[in-house]
């Protein structure tokens, strides 16, 4: 049961990020990343994490994602993005990596069927999270928060001199 | 240590050249003489302390204590490399040779050097310690050391006051010397590390590595990049070619510098290490290097007949002229390498000598082509007699220490390779009607009404009068510097048979 | 956490208060002065915390071991850290717009430096590299009106972001093969029975192996810019404000190259031939595209880009040759650390007097014409990059010779003859561009509008590390018995 359930999800995360990438308005692709996303999460609510489940749909499918749509929208992107993507989807530019990425998916898939696999997932519990998260690797989680404050510094320059330079544009 | 001393007033005297140029404009030329005076001083000072008997002993080659002056003190432990400096009858020659110069290279760029004077002295008083650095240096990684810096300030001394071309003439002299520098390091470091395998402790000392059980075929790889590496600067065909244009591009005092005691380095290092490191592997290698050096010395003499340029004409005569060295290097009997040490310093006083002519030249008619010369003797007597005289020692008259130098190694070479022997007599030859050509097409013929030069100044003269004297005296009494390297020599030939 | 735990971190510590005293000094008083000030307190701090702890050797939780060696390692990129802020803040005092954020991104990215260097752990190890990287990113992109910043600063988040994907990619299969993130089980979980990654076991499972380790090689490669990874590197590094530039040649890659080190050393992967091959062909391949690219560069940064590239091709040399030394490797520990302080403090004089050339004349670039007549007119600064170049091209009384002397002799111990032979003949190409830099310095200074005269902090910088590198060159013997007793 578990495993048709396994499968199942993981060929709609497959085909729905194969959709994803060939279609040629953004938004349409973003919502079937989210599909995606949201299939990735219930693999990992099926593997005995159902935190990091929460997490993927929470963070990714949830906020992420919604930013993404709110960007593209505010950006107005209009039909010149899909002209743009129309000649993206040229055979030629994508045949070549796409065969080379299914070459690595081949190799990679039967290199990791030789693993002995454990048959029964431990579930790990957020309370267990929580505990590894401020024991062992508490200061991962420091570290990780000067990594968001050097993204957060980064992020105001770079958008403040932007919104300024269209002021002036604007002016002149 | 006190061979110390001698390395650290050439620095400092370099530096304080540099600095006192910010005082007074011509002050930095007579700081370079004053400070290469002390060093002779401090030299002969040495030698003083040196007990006379010392000097005409044989020196046992793998003793440190039996050479003249010896010190050693550790520089970096964790390779076993040390600092080491000693003196024997061999290295006591090139230095006072590498002094003597050096001061002549000072009066060299007397008049000429005009801009930046403090700098180009201080390059000269660099190179200057750089080469009694690798004339003194025992240490093999220290050699090398010194071997590197002194390309720098040559490089500077060609690249900053060179002729039209410098560019391109320094880069070619700083790169053939630097990857040939990088094959010597690299044989080093492998002749070391198989010494260390054997003995169990790191050591770069030139006595602890004569005693090397070396496997043939590694030990004539190592031989090799030694050989390379010397054979270049020497220069020896078909290493030569950065020669000319480094000569040729060079400023007087450059070239003077770079003629009279560089190349020396060359020969030195083949003297000093490649064959006493590496016997079994030079005496299987002796037939190519003459070989090389017998071309090297045909070679050179007909192409210096081709040239029409003062400085690349008496540049091709030194390649013929280090090729004999090369030959009596190889030839590796007593009569031979005395041949070749002689040849050292009786070529680095004509062709130093000639440059300074060449020099001279350059700065008054600004012209190095023979064709628009002619005819000088009439209006400078004194440095066309001078010319004439140095480009007969340089052809190799007997009663002048070239003479002396080339019948040495060539009788050296005719006991050991009669056939070669003969061939390389031919440059002989050659070295006559090209040193004709030069004096013919220079100082004799047609005066030319336009040309009016100024001739030799006081001091230039005293340079110049001093080199002939000196070359008058090998030609004569050779026995005064045979006698300094006689004992290497017999230690060196007694200890180690072709 | 113990009181040794908190010592053993005192070094990140102060640089998390100095960031956060930062934060809060900008919010309420912008002064550029004031936060250079801070920002240098803050690194000489660390700098106290980090001499007090060279002897220590601790495993704080399972991410980070402060070990004497990548105290070390923190210590010269500290150093250089405070180096870089003095340049910078002559590099933006004259500059339009709000600079202070600058240095609170200089701050991180040390940090994120540190992190990597004591990193035993795959997740300390990304976190670090993301640290540093997002700091930089936020730092090439720092200048206004800078289309090429810009373009830099995307270049980079691209093809960094890639590289890290595969980073993680390759980390996730190791995780996969040995279970563990840590790198001393790594060790031992690639040599248990369970998964008996040996010459005998199933063909497929040491594929996995290789693929594991192939995108770890490729990411890595990628932000130590080795051929042929390397196409980021002369863009990003010209469109760089200059004492980015420095940072990204020395303290950036040298933190990837000390992380890379430990867990070589540690994971034992020079076992794995594959990756050793690897390794050799990269590492011939940057020594050769590196040197010959740059034989025709006009401007410096693009220069010292290639020229790195080949400095981290020659660098490699030490790891391949260690494995074939020492049965564990650790042979590699001493001569790449020599080499690496000789590097970075080399190339820092360099970028340093870039950054001072395009301060005073304004203009983001430095090409060849912009150091003519340096001789004449700053000969001492002219004697700081001449000593910087040389030591590059491994001239004796350098730092950079005892770097070649190192790489040498592990070569020759280990029977390299291909990777010497290409190493020569790497140098010898070298030399001609590091000449010619030197040529263009003593040429006639009428060709060039500049006069350089950089304000004393600077200047003292710049000889500070001209005498660092003269003196690790001239007597190595305390750094080279520092590294070898304490590995």
């Amino acid at each position: 049961m578990t495993l048709a359930l396994f499968y199942i999800a993981g060929a709609i995360a497959l085909a729905a990020t194969g959709i994803a990438l060939t279609r040629v308005n953004a938004i349409h692709a973003l919502i079937y990343l989210v599909v995606s996303l949201l299939a990735v999460a219930f693999i990992f609510f099926l593997l005995g994490a159902p935190f990091a489940a929460v997490l993927e749909i929470v963070i990714y499918a949830g906020a992420i994602m919604v930013l993404f749509v709110f960007v593209i929208m505010m950006l107005n992107l209009g039909n010149r993005g899909t002209v743009v993507e129309q000649e993206m989807m040229n055979p030629s530019v994508w045949i070549i990596p796409s065969l080379l990425c299914l070459i690595l998916l081949i190799e990679l898939s039967l290199s990791i069927a030789s693993l002995k696999s454990e048959t029964n997932p431990i579930v790990v519990s957020a309370k267990e999270i929580g505990i590894s998260l401020f024991g062992p690797y508490v200061l991962a989680v420091e570290i990780a928060s000067m990594l968001l404050l050097a993204g957060l510094v980064a992020a105001n320059h770079i958008g403040r001199r932007l919104s300024k330079m269209d002021q002036e544009k604007d002016e002149g | 240590m006190e061979l110390l001393n001698l390395l650290i007033i050439l620095f400092i005297g370099g530096a304080a050249a540099w600095v006192g140029e910010h005082f007074s404009k011509g002050l930095s030329r007579w700081i370079s003489l004053l400070f290469i005076a002390v060093a002779a001083v401090s030299l002969l000072e040495m030698l003083s302390n040196i007990p006379a008997p010392t000097f005409l002993k044989d020196p046992i080659t793998k003793d440190p204590t039996t050479w003249l002056i010896h010190g050693r003190a550790d520089w970096i432990p964790r390779f076993g490399i040390s600092f080491e400096l000693a003196l024997d009858g061999l290295s006591l020659l090139l230095v006072v040779l590498t002094l003597f110069l050096g001061a002549v290279s000072v009066i060299a760029s007397w008049d000429e050097i005009d801009k930046h004077q403090g700098f180009f002295q201080a390059n000269i008083m660099w190179t200057l310690t750089g080469v009694i650095g690798v004339f003194i240096a025992l240490d093999l990684i220290l050699f090398f050391l010194f071997w590197e810096v002194m390309l720098v300030p040559m490089y500077l001394l060609i690249a900053i006051w060179g002729h039209e071309d410098k560019a391109k003439a320094a880069m070619k002299f700083f790169i053939f010397t630097q990857v040939s520098g990088l094959l010597m390091l690299l044989a080093m470091i492998t002749l070391a590390i198989f010494v260390k395998d054997a003995n169990g402790y790191w050591s770069f000392s030139y006595f602890d590595l004569l005693d090397n059980n070396l496997t043939s075929s590694l030990a004539t790889f190592i031989m090799l990049g030694f050989f390379i590496g010397f054979t270049v600067k020497l220069p020896g065909f078909p290493f030569h070619t950065w020669l000319p244009d480094a000569h040729t591009q060079a400023p007087t005092a450059g070239s003077v510098i770079l003629a009279g005691i560089l190349l020396k380095t060359g020969a030195y290092g083949l003297i000093r290490f490649t064959v006493p490191l590496f016997p079994e592997a030079s005496i299987a290698f002796a037939p190519i290097a003459i070989l090389l050096g017998a071309s090297g010395v045909v070679y050179g003499a007909i192409l210096a007949f081709g040239q029409t340029d003062f400085k690349r004409l008496v540049a091709y005569s030194s390649v013929s002229h280090m090729g004999f060295v090369l030959l009596g290097v190889f030839a590796w009997n007593a009569l031979a390498i005395q041949g070749a040490v002689m040849q050292l310093v009786a070529h680095g006083l004509s062709t130093a000598a000639l440059f300074m002519i060449a020099g001279a030249l350059q700065h008054r008619l600004h012209t190095r082509d023979l064709q628009k010369m002619g005819g000088l003797w009439q209006s400078m007597p004194r440095m066309g007699a001078l010319a004439m005289f140095f480009i007969a020692a340089s052809l190799g008259l007997p009663g002048m220490g070239n003479f002396i130098a080339e019948f040495l190694v060539l009788a050296g070479l005719f006991q050991v390779y009669p056939w070669l022997a003969v061939v390389s007599s031919a440059g002989l030859i050659t070295g006559a009607i090209y040193s004709l050509k030069l004096i013919q097409e220079s100082f004799q013929g047609a005066p030319d009404d336009t040309l009016t030069p100024p001739d030799f100044s006081a001091l230039a003269m005293s340079a110049m009068i001093a080199m002939l004297i000196g070359l008058i005296v090998l030609g004569i009494f050779p026995q005064l510097v045979l006698d300094i390297s006689q004992p290497v020599i017999n230690a060196l030939t007694s200890e180690i048979t072709l | 956490m113990t009181g040794t735990d908190f010592l053993a971190l005192s070094p990140i510590i102060a640089l998390a208060v100095g960031a956060s005293v930062l934060l809060l000094q900008i919010a309420f008083l912008r002064n550029l002065k004031l936060t250079t000030g801070i920002t240098v307190v803050t690194f000489l701090a660390c700098l106290f915390f980090l001499f007090y702890i060279t002897k220590l050797n601790h495993q704080t939780t399972p991410l980070l071991l402060v070990d004497p060696l990548s105290t070390f390692f923190s210590i010269v990129f500290v150093l250089c850290a405070c180096i870089t802020t003095f340049i910078s803040y002559e590099y933006l005092k004259n500059r339009p717009g709000r600079n202070d954020e600058f240095f609170l991104l200089v701050v991180l990215a040390t940090m994120g430096s540190i992190v990597l260097t004591y990193a035993t752990h795959l997740a300390s190890f990304i976190l670090g590299l993301e640290l540093m990287g997002i700091a930089l990113y936020g730092l090439i992109a720092y200048p206004h009106q800078d289309d090429m910043s810009l373009e830099a600063a995307i270049k980079y988040l691209v093809l960094s972001g890639a590289s890290s994907a595969a980073l993680l990619f390759g980390f996730a299969l190791l995780y996969a093969i040995t279970g563990s993130l840590f790198f001393p089980d790594l060790l031992s979980g690639l040599a248990s029975p369970e998964v008996a990654v040996g010459p005998q076991s199933p063909f497929w499972a040491r594929q996995l192996i290789l693929l594991g380790s192939a995108l770890i090689l490729a990411g890595i490669s990628f932000k130590l810019s080795l051929a042929p990874f390397h196409m980021w590197t002369p863009d990003v590094y010209e469109g760089s404000p200059a004492p980015i530039t420095g940072f990204l040649a020395t303290i950036s890659k040298g933190a990837v190259f000390a992380a890379t080190l430990r867990l070589y050393v540690i994971g034992e992967f020079h076992n794995f031939p594959t990756i050793v091959t690897g390794l050799t062909i990269l590492s011939i391949i940057s020594i050769l595209v590196g040197n010959l690219l740059a034989l025709r560069q006009e401007n410096i940064k693009r220069l010292l880009a290639y020229s790195s590239i080949a400095h981290f091709g020659y660098l490699l040399i030490a790891l391949i040759a260690a494995g074939t030394l020492t049965p564990n490797g650790i042979s590699a520990i001493e001569p790449s650390a020599y080499y690496l302080a000789g590097y970075i403090f080399t190339t820092l004089i360099a970028t340093g007097l870039i950054a001072a050339i395009s301060s005073s004349n304004n203009e983001e670039n430095a090409n060849l014409s912009d150091i003519a007549g340096l001789f004449w007119k700053n000969p001492l600064l002219a004697l700081c990059l001449s000593v910087s170049l040389l030591s590059l091209a491994g001239i004796p009384l350098t730092a950079g010779f005892i770097g070649k002397l190192y790489i040498f002799q592990m070569g020759v111990e280990a029977g390299a003859w291909l990777l010497l032979s290409i190493l020569i003949i790497g140098s010898g190409i070298g030399i001609y561009y590091y000449l010619r830099l030197i040529f263009s310095m003593t040429t006639d200074p009428s060709s060039s509008r500049s006069t350089l005269a950089p304000a004393l902090p600077v200047t003292v910088s710049l000889i500070t590390l001209t005498i660092l590198v003269l003196y690790l060159g001239i007597y190595p013997q305390p750094l080279m018995e520092y590294l070898l007793w304490n590995t």
